[in-house]
């Protein structure tokens, strides 16, 4: 692959990586610094792309997740605190509980975005990139598994607590559509 | 089924997931509790849902065009090697590169120039010393404190696969035959009066882009020098500093807020598929037990 074929498809994917600096960093001035250095990381070693594993956007990713986590790792050594980016289990439903069961009939889901927008936010960016690459990248757990360079086993459980938070959040207004939150009905066999 | 199991189970279905042994266990679930099929329709629904809300972002038109610019003369090679590299650093460069392009020919002019001075002040051996591209200073920004990062391999479960439990070459060359698939030899600083004290691996989630690197500490009982090695292709040094295989690199980590850390300072080299760091640059000797298990040979000088 040249590089001016190389460019043309590295910025097909420019909004995808975007999305994820957006959730990493929470910034849209960071996600843009994230984006820029990322891209230019990948245009300098084009040349060394191999086009396997994935293609071009599982790559970005993981220069992005490179760019972004050194740059914590180098502000957590910095007098300036930087965001926790680790996730507190204790804090969370962990994947162990049960989903709470739903009565969805009556769900209108076009109210749940605000909700569900402010409970994302509050993940971890752990859980937040997860979450994107399987809520809009639509990957499987496999592939998610080749980005985050972490056993499938991992995406599941991170994916897992993510949702189930989510589920937490959502409750109240769950609550507020006249919606029945029922606990546990998935009863132990 | 506990709770738990059902609600995985759950999940991995709406995800469409499963292996056949699940979908088994589902089913036989189901026709137990017909009601769960509201929990998978649920759960894609949130599916759906996180996908509308976290895909609603899109970049900004100006970011489009910054990255669109980054092509042609911003992805050349930095002019000097020396230069530093990194988020802070790169933009600025490229756009001094940028600007300066036009001007090109008459930079070139004043260089030959230069150079003709240079020569003829110079004994041609001195030429050949300043021109040799054995070794590189460079000042990498966004590249991983070595010590920080080796602590967090050595104590965080999340980032090390296998904990620094290893202690012979022996047993380090297996396992990384036999798990990664690489054929490296473990390097031996025992003519420097240093010994392999432990090793183990780690997954670099954070910093490093999901490297998988293999981090060795040796001790002379006094001192405790590093090696890491890892895959030059997801090796972020391959792309903050584009590592050259035959050069001998002394990487500088540059921090934003705090500068250069000559503190943390490694040696670091490129054979074949792999990188190798050195750590620290401070040691005595260091530079000497980096060229003993493969760095190319530099000066004491040159470094300076």
């Amino acid at each position: 692959m040249d590089r001016g074929e190389f460019e043309t498809k590295a910025l097909e994917h420019l909004d995808a990586v975007y999305r994820m600096a957006l959730q990493l960093s929470r910034r849209p001035e960071d996600a843009s610094d994230l984006v820029q250095e990322t891209f230019l990381k990948a245009l300098r070693a084009a040349d060394r792309f191999e086009p396997k594993g994935g293609g071009i956007r599982p790559w970005l990713f993981k220069i992005l997740r490179n760019v972004f986590y050194s740059r914590v790792v180098k502000e957590q050594r910095g007098p300036i605190a930087s965001e926790n980016i680790h996730f507190h289990p204790s804090a969370r439903p962990g994947p162990d509980e049960a989903s709470p069961a739903w009565n969805l009939a009556a769900l209108n889901w076009e109210q749940v975005d605000d909700r569900l927008k402010t409970a994302i936010y509050s993940l971890s960016s752990e859980y937040r990139e997860v979450l994107l690459l399987w809520g809009v990248e639509g990957m499987k757990y496999r592939e998610i598994a080749l980005i985050l360079d972490v056993p499938i086993g991992t995406v599941m459980s991170r994916l897992f607590r993510a949702r189930a938070s989510l589920v937490q959040e959502l409750g109240p207004l769950a609550a507020e559509v006249g919606i029945r939150l029922e606990e546990g009905s998935s009863n132990a066999e | 089924m506990s709770p738990s199991e059902i609600a995985n189970l759950l999940r991995t279905a709406a995800d469409e997931e499963m292996t056949s042994e699940q979908s088994q266990r589902l089913e036989a679930h189901l026709e137990a509790h017909p009601a769960d099929r509201a929990i998978i329709d649920f759960e894609r629904r949130l599916r759906e849902a996180v996908g509308r809300v976290m895909g609603a972002d899109e970049a900004p038109e100006s970011l489009r065009d910054e990255v669109v610019s980054l092509g042609g003369a911003r992805v050349e090679p930095l002019p000097f090697e020396t230069a530093a590299v990194g988020p802070g650093a790169a933009r600025p460069g490229v756009r001094e590169g940028r600007r300066f392009l036009p001007s090109g020919l008459a930079a070139g002019f004043l260089l030959l120039i230069g150079a003709a001075v240079v020569i003829s002040v110079i004994s041609p051996r001195q030429l050949f010393e300043w021109f040799r591209p054995s070794q590189i200073n460079v000042d990498v920004e966004g590249v991983s404190g070595f010590p920080s990062e080796h602590h967090r391999c050595a104590t965080d479960e999340q980032y090390a696969r296998k904990k620094f439990n290893i202690h012979s070459a022996e047993e380090l060359e297996s396992h990384l035959r036999n798990d990664f698939g690489w054929e490296v030899e473990v390097p031996d600083l025992s003519a420097f009066g240093y010994n392999l004290l432990d090793a183990g691996d780690c997954t670099m989630g954070a910093g490093g882009s999901g490297v998988d690197s293999i981090h060795l500490r040796y001790s002379n009982d006094q001192n405790v020098v590093s090696v890491w090695i890892e895959h030059s292709l997801p090796s972020e040094l391959t792309h903050s500093a584009g590592l050259k295989e035959g050069v001998a690199y002394r990487i500088v980590p540059l921090d934003r807020r705090m500068g250069r850390d000559e503190d943390n300072a490694y040696f670091a080299w490129r054979i074949g598929e792999y990188v190798f760091r050195f750590v620290p640059a401070s040691v005595d000797r260091s530079r000497e037990m980096a060229v003993g298990i493969g760095m190319p040979d530099v000066t004491p000088s040159d470094f300076n």
